[in-house]
């Protein structure tokens, strides 16, 4: 089955989809990822662009990654 | 009824024909008095209708906006009345609406302090100097900001069990009030020092700006669905009284609410302070209706057929309290939007007869707690509205054994 990652989402609303994001999102320095506490409320309301923006973390490397790991990701996410 | 429909279109093509003449260089003046008499009897949902319907049919947004400028001319300029804000916190003088609109100022200034600095940078002398320590100095104001977050916005959310994201955003502020401090004492004390004005300086400015993006995308969306308008309001209340940045709200803000008393008289149900009310087995005066409602052991609340908080009793220890100001709210509006569609379900079930009760248990302390919900209807079946009967039924779970004798 295609694994589509969608850069607008809700990080809680991708990770609920693909648990399996979770430990990519860790690795890339989302480390409040493991904390439920944080996901649980943050992660329900910010979308992953956003939270990329906020840790300084590069949108393409996390897309690259996401590639990487199987997942696709469409074009328009990419800019 | 196709009558209507046929103004309706007869009046979307004139619009559309009022846009056109704005869009060859008519002026706002010359078209005024068209889209007076066009509009004339018309409600403003309608006049926004349309311009969603010439939206929808490919008409850009831009073209639309011109009008803006003539409903200003014919409204007196208010253009609010057609452009009404579609969520609470669009309206001014929401707490969120307000804590956005200083967040535009903070920015503001942000980016004047930062012109500042690179002016200091370039070539440093007393009146850079002076300039960035005023902007500085201004930006101390943040702190009113903060103070309603931490003190208003923050109880609230730990009372929903979100606790960490406060936590973790109050040690930022803090660590943002000490940094603009620091630059402020270097400033004063040792200006010359640039490298270390500019490192402190620049790391300060960013921490606000960064502040700002995880307040927009974190903390207002968060708040937003999860406080109930109820608590907005005593928010707003209390909002005054730790006063604001570098703006202030222009407009008061009032939860909408419904006059249950004078909706009761409009719809002809006579008040009936004296005389008796007759019941299926027997007349009371009110005062002995209200007596014996607040007696019984056990608190209700009845919201009208059409959503609104109508009674409730006032029994000596009412499980969920209930301030006099939920009176005429909307039902909707007492809850949590996160739980909103739950209490609309068993409003919709109880209407609609699918069902004739609905009811909860839960632990609360040292309570056990049943809440039901009872649909209401007159002996011809027809809705009147919901009850709610809350118990704490701890007590009388316990109960063993009998009891024949009184207690002395």
């Amino acid at each position: 089955m295609e694994r589509l990652l969608n850069v607008d989402q809700t990080v809680l609303g991708l990770v609920q989809q693909y648990p399996e994001a979770v430990e990519i999102l860790k690795d890339l320095g989302f480390e409040n990822i493991t904390n439920p506490a944080m996901l649980n409320t943050v992660g329900r309301v910010i979308t992953l662009r956003k939270g990329a923006a906020m840790k300084g973390i590069a949108l393409d490397k996390i897309i690259r990654t996401f590639r990487d790991m199987g997942f696709t990701v469409r074009e328009e996410y990419s800019v | 009824m196709s009558e209507m429909i046929n103004n309706r279109e007869y009046r979307q093509k004139v619009l559309k024909e009022l846009i056109g003449e704005l869009h060859r260089g008519k002026s706002v003046e010359e078209v005024k008095e068209r889209f007076g008499e066009l509009i004339q009897g018309v409600s403003t949902t309608e006049i926004s209708q349309m311009e969603a319907a010439l939206v929808a049919e490919g008409m850009p947004v831009e073209e639309i906006q011109r009008l803006c400028d003539v409903h200003a001319a014919v409204f007196k300029g208010s253009i609010e009345e057609i452009h009404r804000p579609q969520k609470p916190e669009e309206t001014p003088g929401h707490p969120i609406h307000t804590f956005r609109m200083e967040n535009r100022a903070i920015e503001a200034l942000v980016d004047r302090i930062r012109e500042d600095l690179a002016a200091y940078n370039d070539g440093e002398d007393k009146k850079t100097v002076k300039k960035l320590l005023e902007g500085f100095e201004e930006l101390t104001e943040i702190e009113k900001h903060y103070l309603r977050k931490e003190n208003l916005l923050f109880p609230y959310m730990e009372k929903y069990g979100i606790t960490t994201p406060p936590k973790v955003m109050w040690g930022v502020d803090d660590e943002i009030r000490e940094a603009v401090k620091k630059v402020i004492a270097l400033l004063k004390s040792n200006p010359a020092d640039k490298a270390k004005v500019y490192e402190l300086a620049d790391e300060a400015l960013t921490k606000v700006s960064d502040m700002i993006f995880k307040e927009e995308s974190i903390l207002f969306p968060l708040v937003l669905e999860t406080l109930t308008e109820d608590e907005w309001y005593h928010i707003y209340n209390e909002s005054k009284d730790f006063g604001y940045t570098l703006v202030k709200p222009k407009a008061k803000w009032k939860p909408v609410r419904v006059d249950v008393e004078e909706k009761a008289l409009e719809s002809g149900e006579e008040p009936s302070n004296d005389g008796y009310i007759e019941f299926d087995a027997g007349i009371m005066t009110p005062e002995e209706v209200n007596a014996v409602l607040n007696t019984l052991p056990l608190d209700m609340t009845f919201v009208d057929k059409d959503g609104h908080v109508k009674y409730f009793s006032m029994g000596k220890e009412r499980i969920f309290s209930r301030p006099k100001t939920v009176l005429g709210r909307e039902v909707q509006n007492c809850h949590p939007p996160a739980s909103v569609h739950v209490v609309e379900k068993i409003v919709e079930d109880l209407k609609s007869g699918k069902k004739d009760h609905e009811d909860f248990w839960i632990r609360m302390g040292p309570r056990y707690v049943f809440i039901r919900y009872f649909a209401v209807r007159n002996a011809k079946g027809e809705y009147l509205g919901v009850l709610e009967v809350t118990q704490d039924i701890k007590p009388i779970q316990e109960i063993t054994g009998e009891k024949r004798l009184a207690t002395d």
